[in-house]
């Protein structure tokens, strides 16, 4: 199954916020996809379970998708974490 | 009572006064009577389904999930315009919550299995999402916890059919332990002057909300709840930081000396109240304020607008259960219309369906809302309704100087089907004997591409056209707002969007009708010297940026601000225009280009 390792940019982390914007783009893919700190794995397409992570500035998060169009989930889902999602703090 | 940090002096009362530090969210300072806000609790009983009842209670938690998800929709939009985008996304987060698996799935599975009611299974299921792995002394999860327990109150409420909520009117100040997204955003409305809360930091959406509304705030206050009495006078001062109960004689002077300093500082622009927006080449520019309910009344008379520009008018609508009647409608723009006299109230008819639905009205799920089912379609599809509003605004024509205004008009067609009916509407009053004003101006809103393009004949037929900004940028630019992707390309400056608002307000003119212009592009500083100099007749903007772009407006010369325009028309790119724009705001009012944030960021 696919995955990648990205680091959260953004100044305040993972909180409410960036949390919704990687729900929604997640919610554009047909395969499942999950996000996981430290081993904790939560549904990205889920707003509680995202919202759970919490993850500062600097941490490291695992992408985990699988179906037909993975490998294009989580490139879009890099792309957003990685460009700390559009410039937001 | 003594408590660490706090000054406790003998009162002519009989308790003592407490100085409380916070975290100063929102600056200025209010002092009154104190509230104490504690939103009802919704009790949910357990309770057993028999089989034949799992498929209505499936039913019915599917709906009260729909419903709420209007009233977020509605509330969402209301911020965005009230408030601003920023403040507006916290309810995308809870929009989110309504579609999350982790939410339903157990509900829509657990009603079969466990034969339970609905509320109680969500109840229960919610509770552990929230309190799952959350840590306990952290402001994160706490406003985590805030905004979820919030929309699930509101899906609650809808499951048990509780009835509407109101506030009631509540002057003085608010202490609680946290605020709610849909109780901070009508805060201003309920009389409520300045608050503090237990919980919550600088970048809450209570913090965010309350600056951006010029509430004085103060958040984090420990142990606020256990000083403070309900009846208590209490001082917010969100410059320090500090909730002062039941101040003595010396300090209450103190604060309200400074009080009237700070209202002293900004009466220069509340002096400008009874001015006119009117350039320093001697043109007069309608300068009116948006409203949603006569509730806002007080805010727009304050502020020194010219009328009411829009009057959005799906109040009634959405956050309700059932269709609003003639009568009530009636009386709510009567109020309006009264109290704003002789000034002009512009009514919108019911803008519902895309973004913005009532349950009972809804026609069928619509694979793209954005294109929507919705404004004039949908009133024309549902002329019960539509009919009934239309009597309600005629009614109301007679007591003030009411002018009526149609939604997303894109052909000829629907703005003749829609006046037909309202001509038989005024006809039936007047065979009725009831007063209405036949003369009642009767104008269009320009959103759409289409309109735009036939902006000449729709000129000929109706009295007036008001541009729905935020609609026309992005019909136009191909972009949605709420979409992350393409949200950074909405551009007001670009040159497709100049070109066509000259094309909108010359058509108007050449057929000697006015044109005004609402949404975020009417208050936005960057556009106001644009839209000036494109010739726009009126601005209907949020009445706290009334005062800023009544300055604004005031320290033009329209002849320059023509010229700009004609510049900016020849160029081919958003950023060009905003350099330019920049560079001439840079030179005659640098203070309105201090970035005006929402705070250090949000939750």
């Amino acid at each position: 199954m696919p995955s990648r390792t990205v680091t959260i940019q953004n100044r305040d982390g993972l909180h409410l916020r960036p949390a919704g914007l990687l729900v929604k783009e997640a919610a554009r893919f047909r395969s499942d996809i999950f996000v996981s700190k430290n081993g904790f794995e939560v549904n990205a397409k889920s707003i509680m379970g995202v919202t759970m992570l919490a993850a500062e500035a600097g941490s490291e998060i695992e992408l985990r998708a699988e179906g037909d169009d993975a490998v294009e989930a989580l490139a879009a889902l890099a792309a957003l974490i990685e460009s700390g999602f559009g410039g937001i703090r | 009572m003594r408590t660490p940090g706090s000054k406790a002096r003998p009162m002519p009362a009989d308790r003592p006064s407490v100085t409380l530090k916070g975290v100063p969210a929102a600056p200025g300072i209010a002092i009154g009577l104190v509230h104490l806000g504690a939103r009802s609790e919704v009790a949910v009983p357990d309770g057993d389904i028999a089989l034949d009842e799992i498929e209505a209670e499936t039913k019915r938690f599917r709906e009260a999930i729909e419903k709420a998800r209007e009233d977020v929709t509605f509330l969402r939009s209301s911020a965005a315009q009230e408030v601003g985008e920023e403040s507006a996304k916290i309810f995308d987060t809870q929009l989110l919550f309504l579609d999350d698996t982790a939410v339903l799935d157990p509900v829509v599975h657990g009603i079969p299995r466990e034969r339970k009611r609905a509320a109680y299974l969500f109840h229960r299921n919610v509770g552990r999402l929230i309190e799952q792995d959350a840590p306990a002394d952290s402001d994160y999860f706490r406003e985590r916890a805030n905004v979820f327990r919030d929309i699930e109150w509101r899906v609650l409420r809808h499951l048990l059919d509780l009835a509407d909520e109101r506030q009631p009117q509540q002057h003085g100040v608010l202490m609680a332990r946290e605020l709610a997204p849909s109780d901070a955003l009508r805060l201003d409305r309920s009389g409520i002057t300045g608050f503090a809360t237990e919980r919550g930091s600088m970048t809450s959406h209570a913090a965010i909300m309350a600056r951006s509304k010029g509430v004085p705030a103060v958040v984090g206050v420990k142990n606020l709840l256990l000083q403070v009495k309900a009846g208590d006078t209490a001082v917010v001062d969100g410059l320090a930081g500090a909730v002062v109960i039941n101040p003595s004689a010396s300090v209450l002077a103190a604060y309200e000396r400074r009080l009237g300093e700070l209202k002293a500082f900004e009466g220069s622009l509340v002096a400008l109240r009874e001015e006119r927006a009117t350039t320093q080449d001697g043109r007069t520019i309608d300068l009116s304020a948006n409203i949603e309910s006569p509730a806002d009344l007080d805010k727009v008379l304050e502020c020194g607008a010219y009328g009411i520009g829009l009057y959005r008018t799906e109040f009634f609508y959405i956050e309700r259960a059932r269709m609003p009647d003639e009568e009530e409608q009636f009386q709510a723009y009567r109020e309006v219309a009264e109290r704003l006299r002789p000034d002009p109230v512009i009514i919108r008819t019911m803008d519902i369906g895309g973004d913005k639905v009532a349950s009972y009205l809804r026609a069928g799920p619509e694979t793209n809302p954005f294109h929507g089912w919705r404004g004039i379609r949908y009133s024309l599809e549902h002329t019960d309704a539509f009919y009934t509003q239309l009597r309600a605004i005629y009614r109301a024509s007679a007591h003030g100087n009411v002018k009526l205004m149609l939604p997303m008009i894109t052909g000829i067609e629907e703005l003749r089907a829609a006046r037909a009916l309202a001509t038989q509407v005024s006809n039936e009053l007047a065979g009725e004997g009831i007063e209405r004003d036949e003369r009642i101006e009767f104008g269009m809103m320009v959103e759409t591409p289409s309109a735009v393009m036939m902006a000449d004949i729709f000129a000929r037929e109706v009295d007036f056209f008001s541009v729905g900004s935020n609609d026309l940028i992005q019909y136009t630019l191909a972009v949605d707002r709420s979409d992350p992707k393409t949200a950074s390309l909405y551009q007001p400056h670009h040159p497709a969007v100049l070109r066509s608002l000259k094309t909108v307000v010359d058509a108007a003119h050449a057929e000697k009708i006015w044109v005004g212009i609402c949404g975020e592009m009417a208050a936005d500083p960057m556009s106001t010297i644009l839209l000036v100099g494109l010739g726009f007749d009126e601005l209907s903007v949020s009445p706290y940026l009334v005062p800023k772009v009544k300055t604004i407006v005031r320290s033009l010369i329209h002849a320059d601000a023509q010229a700009l325009v004609e510049q900016a028309l020849r160029l081919e790119s958003s950023s060009a225009v905003q350099a330019l724009v920049l560079s001439r705001m840079g030179r005659l009012l640098p203070q309105f280009l201090l970035p005006v944030g929402d705070g250090d960021g949000d939750a």
